[in-house]
């Protein structure tokens, strides 16, 4: 319950939470600053998927 | 962040425009709106509806605004009305009109929002005066603050104090504004942000290392994180994690469109679109969620120096948070006179903060007649999931999601996963549609009828209902005018090309 002392459970999901977007973020500033393009979109590894085909806009 | 956007401004660099975005999304509600909502609706169980919102909902719709902005900004439009009529059918023309919206509901909660924004550079200056310590019950800083919004209240510090902030805070945004994009908006971010980390971390230790007064700081991180299993099979805690999804990520209100629409058509968004959303996730979970609850459970400082410095430290955080939104906030507005009018961007600023000053005005003499309240909930909350529902409907089914999906990938740094082409197509829109109709039934037309007047429970005073109709009618005012002018903007275009090139 809100306000008594903090559980371990309480702990879990605040480390939990906490740790995901700490990771998140960390992951997404490695890839802008030190890998860009890493893992480049289909479209440019020239795939084929119907997702990568060029569409006329 | 090179290439040709038909001569509009363009961001200066790449981290500028994260920090610039993440200061849209990064607001009060981060610091204020998060802790509460969290506490309210189960605690540390309240993550598990959030994290999955911020997937199916938060997520996707960030990335489809992100596309619909890159990919109007590229065709000359910098607001809504344009890029939904680019993504609808143009020969019928009937799609930017419902980008209205996207003008005007950005607009409106501006007005107000700067209003609230400025209380935050007022009590910045009240910390570093002591002003308000010594204001230990709980009453006595809610009357403090009550004196503070009324105007016509001179007993405390003389109602003139709240005006002269308010047209300090819009008389700097007007400065930061009519700079532009990279000069005003980018720069104010790349100072603006650090800042505000810097502050918040600096909090955070300081509430974490505080002598309790009255509760040891686990006790105070309790109110917000202790789990109450029972709260998941509630489904008003599901749609108040999906609501606050909203409010963190500036969703549904068009301000992400204009932001986005200054990129290049060769820009990454996916991968920067998900940095900003993280950015805002570490400033709402782990900033937001051990500050404000816990130094409250824990006992405020007191008046000596360190404790004016926490205090002012405090609100000064809310303050740049406040700014950096509503920068975002007034933004498609001045696109919009911009390129539909052709106005100079002086000219653009000058009019959206004349126009905020006079209709911020109203809310600063009858803000306690509830006048704020209307426009908060309908623009700042039920337009929300409106405005989303119509985007996701016209991203998806008219533009088509294989045409989205493809424009999304354009110069992306990051491939999304495939998942989410489903998500976008049928389980994002699904979302949506139960939320608007969940609030609709549940809160929208009891609000739109009044009953809270009629219910003893609430007690809000019969005589703001005059007040609450003014107080409709310029909302109602506002989207005619932007009707009006999306007509007459449209009047002088040429007919589209039907190829569609």
């Amino acid at each position: 319950m809100n306000g008594s002392s903090l559980t371990p459970f309480a702990l879990f999901f605040m480390l939990i939470s906490m740790g995901t977007v700490t990771s998140l973020t960390a992951y997404c500033y490695y890839r802008i600053l030190f890998a860009p393009n890493r893992n480049p979109p289909a479209e440019e590894r020239h795939e084929g998927s119907d997702s990568t085909q060029p569409v006329k806009l | 962040m090179s290439g040709s956007t038909r001569g509009r401004e363009r961001w200066g660099t790449r981290i500028g425009l994260i920090l610039a975005m993440a200061g849209n999304a990064v607001g009060l509600g981060n610091f204020l709106r998060f802790p509460v909502q969290a506490a309210q609706n189960g605690g540390g169980t309240f993550m598990i509806p959030y994290f999955i919102s911020f997937l199916l909902l938060g997520v996707p719709l960030m990335w489809i605004e992100w596309t619909i902005g890159r990919y109007g900004g590229s065709r000359g439009h910098g607001t809504v009305p344009g890029m939904f009529d680019e993504l609808g059918d143009r020969k019928k023309r009937w799609a930017k009109y419902l980008g209205v919206l996207g003008i005007v509901m950005p607009l409106i909660v501006f007005i107000y929002y700067t209003y609230v924004v400025s209380w935050m550079l007022g009590y910045s200056f009240f910390s570093l005066a002591g002003t308000y310590f010594g204001l230990e019950a709980f009453e006595q800083a809610s009357q403090f603050l009550y004196t503070y919004q009324d105007v016509f209240d001179t007993s405390g510090h003389g109602g003139w104090v709240a005006v002269l902030f308010f047209v300090l805070t819009i008389s700097f945004l007007g400065w930061v504004l009519s700079k532009g994009i990279s000069g005003g908006i980018e720069k104010l971010a790349l100072i603006g942000m650090p800042i505000l980390f810097l502050f918040a971390f600096i909090l955070m230790i300081r509430v974490l290392t505080l002598p309790p007064a009255v509760a040891s700081p686990a006790d105070g991180l309790s109110f917000i994180w202790n789990p109450e299993w029972s709260s998941l099979g509630n489904a008003r805690v599901w749609l108040a994690a999906a609501g606050q999804m909203f409010f963190t990520l500036s969703l549904g209100i068009g301000t992400i469109h204009t932001y986005s629409s200054f990129l290049t058509e060769k820009d990454d968004i996916t991968l920067t679109g998900l940095s900003t959303g993280a950015t805002n996730e570490f400033a709402e979970i782990v900033l937001g969620g051990t500050i404000a609850i816990p130094a409250a459970v824990e006992g405020l400082p007191g008046p000596d120096f360190w404790g004016r410095i926490t205090g002012f430290f405090w609100f000064f955080l809310l303050f740049i948070a406040g700014i950096t939104s509503a920068v975002a906030l007034s933004s498609p507005a001045i696109a919009f006179l911009q390129e539909e009018f052709r106005q100079t961007r002086r000219r653009a600023v000058r009019t959206v903060m004349t126009l905020a000053l006079a209709l911020g005005g109203l809310h600063v003499i009858f803000y306690h007649k509830q006048f704020l309240d209307v426009w908060d909930y309908w623009a700042g909350t039920f337009g929300l999931v409106l405005f989303a529902t119509i985007e996701i409907v016209l991203f998806a089914y008219v533009f088509g999601i294989d045409r989205g999906w493809h424009e999304m990938h354009v110069g992306a740094d990051l491939r999304v996963p495939g998942i989410y082409r489903p998500v976008m197509k049928w389980i994002t829109p699904l979302f949506l549609f139960v939320l608007l109709g969940w609030w609709g039934v549940t809160e929208a037309v009891p609000t739109f009828l009044m009953a809270d007047v009629a219910d003893a429970a609430i007690s809000y005073d019969p005589a703001t209902v005059p007040y609450r109709w003014l107080s409709r009618a310029v909302l109602l005012g506002l989207v005619g005018l932007g009707l009006y002018l999306i007509k007459r903007a449209w009047a002088g275009k040429p007919a589209p090309d039907s190829s569609g090139a």
